[in-house]
């Protein structure tokens, strides 16, 4: 009782304090949110609740319909995504390197920076047809630009000093790129395909909302539709983890590309 | 055949409106075999002088000439030392002193050797794999020097090479830089602002000043060579840097210079 | 001792370079001119290869197609109508963003076991699309404008209390050290040391927030609703009038610029001692 502060030892170490009070949180508003359900306090119907939104997980995981609706969903953002950080990255480059580059293109990229590309699902509709090449479409037009963007930042942040040097014993402007450039952009590459795969996660959803026949987006809006807030939820649900599965990934990623930085041959 | 030859080299800036002159008039030649060091205050455009001699920067007027080839872009008969050894962080210690021969498309097996060989002669044998991170600021000079010979270029430049290193390390660095010299005294050119590193290297100094800026007095150093610390106590040494320091800053500094 | 000049690195050599390695910076004019240039090429072949026939007019309309409706849209007032519940929605959500996520992310930044509590929570909503959720808020709060406030309000709300928790992070840790030698604690240290330093990083959250909210509120209306601007693209969208629809989808890109210009404008005016 009369021990003081510094004598006593701590029961939660500090380095557990974030998983501690963070995953409490989110605990304790699941049962919060269970007990109010049992307890009529809030509407079944608008808000389910943690126990049903389970049953439903399993639900869909035994028909077999979460599986199939990710299989659909990834091979979207992939696809999407794919082209994305392919054509991002070389006309990032581009913009980066050769100004005459930059300003013809700038105007477009901050088209589609600001504008609500997925009111053009229409137009891709009648161009791609209704389904999965719509929402590929859509994730493509979504993710690349912040791959360009920030292609092209990292080319403009390369160190003058670096490029004097290879100039001075050498390097044309091939190797420029290649031994230099590319390698020295890598980091803000990579945190613009982290984004890139944000935006395009969010397309491929909303792309589904729209215009899909499957996937997780597709569901989301389908139960929707039948007022199936359990199973909305559900499928919610699995967008978060899917959403926070990449970005760790993309970081874990991030931070490997740093450290085997390396040129082409 | 590989000496430097400045014939009234004119460097100016662009910026808004009229370009601004920041040298003039720059008549200098460095003789082969001799190394020249360049002093003047900041921003007086001696690293301006040097850069133009490497083919990084085209002066507004005049010409350089390395022997008879008038300068016009970087080429392969002269090496480089940056100030900031401006190693790339990506690469390892060999991967950048062998940089230069891989630009000029010497094959791998050989231009590891000669690089190695390099690495070996600054001092840093066994940190061939290390990455410029983890060396310290001297030891990145050293890689930024072993780079620069490894081409065997007929003319070294070097831009306040050791301006960033703390002072003893920076005596260090000169001394071992001659050692280096001494075994193919190929010519050197070498910008600082420091006096005694300028007396201490060089064959003769080229003092800068005026607006714009040039030559504004030529001093040879007459100190026997091989040159080693010790040369720094003698009396000639403090003439000399007594005398550097009343044209860099009048007569009272120069009193007031300790020794 | 040895002792050198006192002088100041170098200045950098980029002036007057040989090679565009170190190239001379930009010239606006000439950048104006790329600009217009580019734009102007690009209507002029767009119109051309409609008019021959080389690309579907029905696909991809036509620069004079698209002014010409958007002239029609202009002048019957439907995108005036249209337009102000439009606004109205994205200002209400993102007025209430602004309130809701800086005192909260500025709350997070500061206080650590807050921090440590909600952290988790707004991170997982960060990263993934709350676009997701429109479906359920549509369910709860029906078709009409709360639903598309609702939107707005979750979409930018995050982005803004991110950015507002960073910028008290990152608060150089040696300003609050000085200022603690000096006495200030509480609410000294929050308001002359904590905020000013935040401020640029909290714009940006508003900044980002903004792009974000323009296009919540307009998916919003895309997905069900009885007017607003995304109704109307909406409407020609199932149609598969297109020359209304790419204009309305530019008018939507163009608004959400000139929102994201004039916070970039009003953040350097708060941050001016930043230059």
């Amino acid at each position: 009782m009369t021990t003081t502060v510094s004598a006593r030892k701590r029961r939660v170490p500090e380095k557990a304090m974030p998983i501690v009070l963070g995953g409490g949180f989110l605990v304790l508003v699941a049962i919060l949110w269970q007990i109010a359900a049992w307890a009529g306090l809030v509407n079944p119907f608008l808000t389910s609740s943690p126990v049903l939104i389970a049953g439903s997980l399993g639900d869909q995981i035994g028909s077999g319909l979460l599986l199939r609706s990710l299989g659909t969903s990834a091979l979207e953002l992939v696809i999407g995504f794919g082209m994305a950080a392919i054509v991002g990255v070389a006309v990032g480059l581009l913009m980066g390197r050769y100004r005459y580059v930059d300003y013809v293109v700038e105007p477009y990229v901050w088209l589609l920076y600001s504008a609500p590309i997925v009111a053009l699902f229409p137009l891709l509709v009648l161009m791609f047809g209704l389904g999965s090449p719509t929402v590929v479409a859509i994730t493509f037009l979504m993710s690349v630009i912040p791959v360009i963007v920030n292609s092209a930042q990292g080319v403009r942040n390369v160190d003058p000093k670096l490029i004097r040097t290879a100039v001075s014993f050498g390097a044309g402007e091939t190797a420029l790129l290649r031994k230099v450039i590319l390698p020295a952009s890598v980091p803000t590459v990579m945190a613009g395909l982290r984004l890139g795969v944000g935006r395009g996660l969010v397309g491929v959803v909303v792309g589904e909302f729209f215009a899909g026949d499957g996937g997780i987006g597709y569901n989301i809006s389908f139960f929707a539709g039948h007022l199936g807030t359990t199973e909305v939820l559900a499928s919610v649900f699995v967008v978060i983890v899917a959403g926070v599965l990449l970005n760790v990934g993309a970081r874990k990623l991030e931070s490997l590309a740093d450290s085997w930085r390396t040129e082409l041959p | 055949m590989a000496d430097i030859t400045f014939d009234q080299v004119q460097i100016s800036y662009a910026g808004k409106g009229e370009p601004f002159v920041a040298v003039n008039g720059f008549e200098a030649q460095v003789r082969d075999g001799e190394f020249v060091t360049i002093v003047g205050a900041s921003g007086c455009g001696k690293s301006s002088v040097l850069l133009a001699a490497d083919g990084l920067l085209r002066p507004s007027g005049g010409q350089i000439r390395i022997g008879e080839k008038i300068v016009s872009k970087p080429g392969p008969d002269r090496g480089v030392v940056f100030q900031d050894a401006s190693l790339m962080p990506w690469r390892t210690i060999l991967a950048n002193v062998a940089f230069g021969l891989e630009m000029q498309g010497v094959d791998k097996a050989t231009r590891l050797d000669r690089a190695r060989h390099f690495i070996e002669l600054v001092g840093l044998a066994g940190r061939e794999e290390a990455h410029p991170h983890q060396l310290s600021g001297g030891m990145r000079q050293r890689v930024g020097i072993a780079r620069a010979l490894a081409t065997d270029p007929e003319v070294l430049l070097m831009d306040e090479p050791f301006g960033a290193l703390d002072a003893q390390t920076r005596e260090l660095m000169a001394t071992e830089l001659l050692r280096i010299w001494d075994l193919d005294r190929k010519t050197v050119l070498f910008v600082t602002h420091g006096i005694d590193e300028a007396v201490f290297l060089a064959d003769r100094v080229l003092v800068m000043g005026g607006s714009p800026s040039r030559v504004v007095e030529v001093m040879e150093i007459d100190l026997p060579r091989p040159r080693d610390a010790a040369v720094r106590a003698s009396e000639a040494f403090g003439k000399y840097r007594t005398h550097l320091a009343e044209l860099l800053f009048g007569a009272q500094a120069g009193a007031a210079v300790p020794s | 001792m040895t002792q050198g000049l006192r002088t100041r690195p170098p200045r950098p050599v980029a002036a007057a370079p040989p090679s565009r390695a170190v190239g001379l910076r930009w010239l606006p004019p000439v950048r104006a001119r790329f600009v217009l240039a580019s734009l102007v090429v690009v209507l002029a072949l767009w119109q051309l290869a409609a008019s021959i026939g080389v690309v579907d007019v029905q696909f991809t309309s036509t620069p004079v197609a698209i002014v010409q409706a958007g002239g029609d849209l202009l002048s019957s007032g439907e995108l005036w109508e249209n337009a102000q519940t439009t606004l109205v929605e994205f200002f209400a959500g993102f007025a209430l963003a602004v309130v809701v996520g800086v005192p909260v992310g500025m709350l997070m930044g500061w206080k650590l076991r807050i921090r440590q509590t909600l952290e988790p929570a707004l991170i997982a909503l960060y990263v993934t699309p709350s676009l997701a959720l429109l479906p359920l808020v549509v369910l709860a709060l029906g078709i009409g404008e709360a639903s598309k406030i609702a939107m707005v309000f979750i979409e930018a709300v995050i982005t803004i209390a991110v950015n507002a928790m960073a910028g008290i992070r990152e608060t150089d840790p040696k300003l609050v050290q000085a200022a603690r030698a000096f006495c200030a604690r509480g609410g000294a240290m929050f308001g002359k040391i904590l905020f000013p330093s935040a401020l640029p990083t909290i714009m940006a959250g508003l900044r980002l927030g903004a792009g974000r909210g323009v296009i919540a509120v307009i998916v919003a209306e895309l997905y069900g609703g009885t007017d607003g601007v995304g109704q109307l693209i909406s409407t020609y969208g199932q149609n598969f009038d297109v020359a209304p629809l790419l204009f309305l989808t530019l008018v939507v890109g163009i608004f959400g610029y000139v929102v994201t210009a004039l916070l970039r404008v009003l953040g350097t005016a708060a941050t001016s001692w930043e230059r």
